[in-house]
């Protein structure tokens, strides 16, 4: 069940008034309250899903209570512990591994060979990926490993550790919680905190308009246009690259604002995920405003352990390489996925090398310059995220410098042209203003204003979001 | 927490004021409409009093040129053909022309949207829906929307929904319609340049829809009903096979009701020349003239022999 569904909105008042009935006291009762919730709103989407997330959940439980350093003793069998931790992670991982990458290696493999001369062909498997199995797979995993790191103690609440992996707002599609983050405030008693509940709104609101008005707009045009790239000037093709740029943005971000808000309307700070990422200043700092967690998460687990930093500078090349590929691995099965994130990589060596991750001058002329650099690098990247191939991505980037033509913008249609010149700019303004301008433009602190705001951005969502299958632009190629 | 929830209240409070406003607006806005889109549905469903009323799709809109069915038919014909729709929301549309009177024939061409699930859409039927919000305070299409997603009757109450994404249409077809349709009919200009995919199924039979077949069989019993004659009809389609099965589930229903089905799917004449196509799916205004003296020229003779 999705955030900007009306199923969801009909069950989520219900659970936001019988969690809050629940007395203090009975803080135990709350979190049975909350697993039942989650995992009801997780087997919405398939029954069985609930195993695997069942499943990840007790591995790496128990996972981390073995691995756990006790006492002085335990140093000894440091190898031991490694193994263990490896092994644990493997388990936690394998689901993971077979549902979403299983057919993308037998194909790739079976390709290889065929390419040889080799026939050698295993089943493919016909199973849908259970929902969210990326985020709480990562998240479960970050946890048993910090336990190996010494970082956290081992959780020895089972109910508790089973509400930080499987609790509902983060479950779909994150932020990815770290242990010391969520599970001391999975322990702790709530009261109902107004200001809390009034950010929670306000996060829902604002996620809910880049959902729904915002990126599900833009997606109407980007997917009939990426498919169609050929019957496209090179002017179209750039604009509909600019447009699935705001439309993952929207999507994603949106989504984890909607995330955000929820948990803060039940009493939880969930870490914030995306921090005016197009407003990046090198491809080093995008990625400090990008799927935070995720890349906080990567940081940890994978460039730190390679030996992150502390190396020589062609080791540390060599592990943000690797870093960034792991990423894309983690984005999708494609080779377009790996791709994607090999590029961000070597953008991010390259920025290394020659000293530009950071920009701390004054010129603001060059931050704007950069800032831009930095989004049309990141913009080109996405169509290697967006194309079913790294051919098409290829051709379609080709198409926007080899013949550029004519950019026919009324092809978008003028009904989405209208509500995408609206939505767009109260996006852009909204991050410029965040920005650059905090301290200003204080009318908007005014309780009037703000009502205003808060109207017309809910008037916005139910006028002119995307809140069913009837919209769409009917071209036939 | 009680503070909370009066704002909430409060905030819904004024949201549903302006939803009740916008309702009114916008209604009004479609009643003023000087052309365009907006303007077409609203003949199309309140103001039709034409002898012979065109149904279907965008390939109906596209391809039934009403100026050579009516000089020669000599009577009066209006094009309601709405692009990416189908038997759904035509249902809706017979069922408001049908109450205000009984036009002399009904000719529907048949498309995917009449019998086909369209796999690219999670909610493929819901979103026919869309173009009948507009009247859903006629009890006609509230049994519509209870039968194809009662979820969307909740929705209904609100104005906002109703008309949502519509605004930018209604406010530019008052001041400055674009879209320009002649009776309807709403020609594509230019030819095909491109070689197309034909591999889309569109010589065989696809994923059936139950319930846009059991629309098919509600608006021809509608039809014979009122006693409206009906004639369904298939138009060309680029590059198609000349043996094919495509339009097989609509043809049995036909023959099912005893309803005349025209056939010019695979129209040897037109299906290959490129110069009568704008793309793949869609006739261009010269080959929409061709099939409508050829269409009109085999009504004229059905319509003879009925008489």
């Amino acid at each position: 069940m999705v955030f900007n569904s009306l199923n969801f909105w009909l069950v989520f008042p219900l659970v936001f008034c019988l969690y809050w009935i629940i007395p203090n006291k009975y803080n135990q009762i709350r979190k049975v309250f909350l697993i039942i919730v989650s995992y009801l709103l997780y087997m919405n989407w398939k029954p069985a899903f609930a195993l695997v997330l069942l499943g990840v959940t007790l591995v790496t439980y128990w996972g981390g209570k073995i691995v756990q350093l006790r006492d002085k003793r335990e140093e000894l069998k440091v190898r031991n512990r490694k193994r263990l931790a490896c092994l644990f992670a493997l388990l936690a991982l394998l689901p993971l591994l077979v549902f979403k990458y299983y057919n993308f290696l037998n194909d790739s493999i079976s390709s290889g060979l065929a390419s040889m001369g080799l026939q050698f062909t295993l089943p493919g498997l016909n199973w849908a990926v259970p929902v969210g199995i990326s985020f709480f797979s990562f998240q479960a995993v970050g946890y048993m490993l910090d336990v190996y790191h010494g970082r956290v103690k081992a959780e020895k609440n089972l109910l508790d550790y089973v509400l930080f992996v499987s609790f509902f707002p983060q479950i779909l599609s994150g932020p990815i919680s770290k242990a010391d983050e969520l599970l001391p405030q999975i322990k702790e008693t709530h009261k109902f905190d107004y200001r809390q509940g009034r950010q929670g709104l306000k996060l829902l609101l604002w996620g809910m308009f880049m959902k729904v008005v915002v990126a599900d707009r833009l997606g109407i045009y980007v997917d009939l246009a990426f498919p169609n790239y050929q019957h496209m000037s090179g002017a179209n093709c750039f604009m509909a690259s600019v447009m699935y740029t705001f439309q993952i943005y929207g999507d994603f971000a949106g989504y984890s604002y909607m995330a955000i808000g929820i948990g803060k309307l039940l009493g939880f700070n969930l870490v914030n995920n995306f921090n005016r990422p197009y407003l990046a200043t090198s491809v080093t700092d995008f990625w400090r405003r990008w799927h935070i967690s995720l890349t906080r998460w990567l940081t940890q687990q994978v460039y730190i352990p390679l030996g992150g930093s502390r190396c020589s500078r062609l080791r540390n090349y060599w592990n943000i390489i690797v870093t960034f590929l792991v990423s894309g691995i983690w984005h999708g099965a494609n080779w377009t996925f790996i791709f994607w994130g090999i590029i961000h990589g070597i953008l991010q060596v390259i920025e290394k090398a020659l000293g530009w991750q950071k920009y701390n001058g004054k010129s603001q002329f060059v931050k704007v310059m950069r800032i831009m650099v930095t989004f049309l690098l990141v913009n080109f990247a996405w169509v290697f995220f967006r194309m079913p191939n790294i051919g098409d991505a290829f051709l379609f980037i080709g198409k926007i410098f080899a013949d550029f033509g004519h950019l026919d913008v009324l092809s978008i249609g003028t009904t989405h042209l209208a509500i995408i010149a609206i939505s767009i700019p109260i996006l852009i303004f909204k991050d410029i203003r965040q920005e650059f301008f905090f301290n200003k433009m204080s009318f908007f602190n005014i309780p009037v204003c703000r009502w205003m705001v808060y109207v017309m951005l809910f008037i916005l969502i139910l006028g002119f979001g995307v809140l069913d299958g009837g919209q769409f632009i009917y071209v036939s190629f | 927490m009680i503070k909370f929830i009066c704002k909430i209240l409060l905030f819904f409070g004024i949201v549903g004021l302006f939803d009740m406003g916008y309702g009114v607006f916008c209604k009004s806005l479609t009643s003023k409409a000087k052309g365009g889109t907006t303007y077409h549905y609203y003949y199309s469903t309140k103001a039709t009093d034409e002898d012979v009323i065109l149904m279907g799709s965008s390939r109906m809109c596209r391809h039934y040129n009403p100026t050579v069915i009516s000089d020669s038919l000599n009577m009066t014909v209006y094009n309601t053909g709405v692009k990416g729709n189908g038997i759904i929301l035509n249902y809706g549309i017979l069922n408001m022309i049908l109450e205000r009177y009984s036009p002399k024939l009904i000719v529907y061409d048949v498309f995917s949207f009449d019998m086909y699930n369209d796999e690219r859409f999670a909610d493929d039927d819901a979103r026919y829906l869309d173009n009948l919000k507009d009247y859903y305070d006629n009890d006609e299409i509230k049994d519509i929307f209870a039968k194809v997603n009662p979820m969307e009757t909740m929705k209904m109450h609100s104005m906002l929904y109703r008309y949502n994404s519509k605004f930018p249409r209604l406010v530019g077809d008052c001041l400055h319609p674009t879209e320009k349709y002649d009776r309807g009919y709403n020609p594509y200009y230019g030819s095909m340049d491109y070689a197309p995919d034909l591999n889309d199924g569109r010589n065989d039979q696809l994923d059936i829809d139950t319930l846009k077949l059991y629309y098919v069989r509600k608006f021809i019993e509608k039809a014979q009903e009122h006693g409206v004659p009906l004639v369904i009809s298939a138009s060309p389609r680029y590059g198609v096979s000349p043996v094919n099965h495509y339009n097989d589930p609509i043809k049995d229903i036909c023959k099912e009701y005893n309803v005349p089905f025209l056939d010019y799917y695979a129209d040897e004449g037109i299906i290959n020349n490129k110069d009568y196509f704008h793309d793949a799916n869609h006739l261009n205004n010269i080959g929409a003239d061709v099939f409508s003296t050829i269409f009109v020229t085999e009504l004229k003779k059905y319509l003879n022999d009925e008489n």
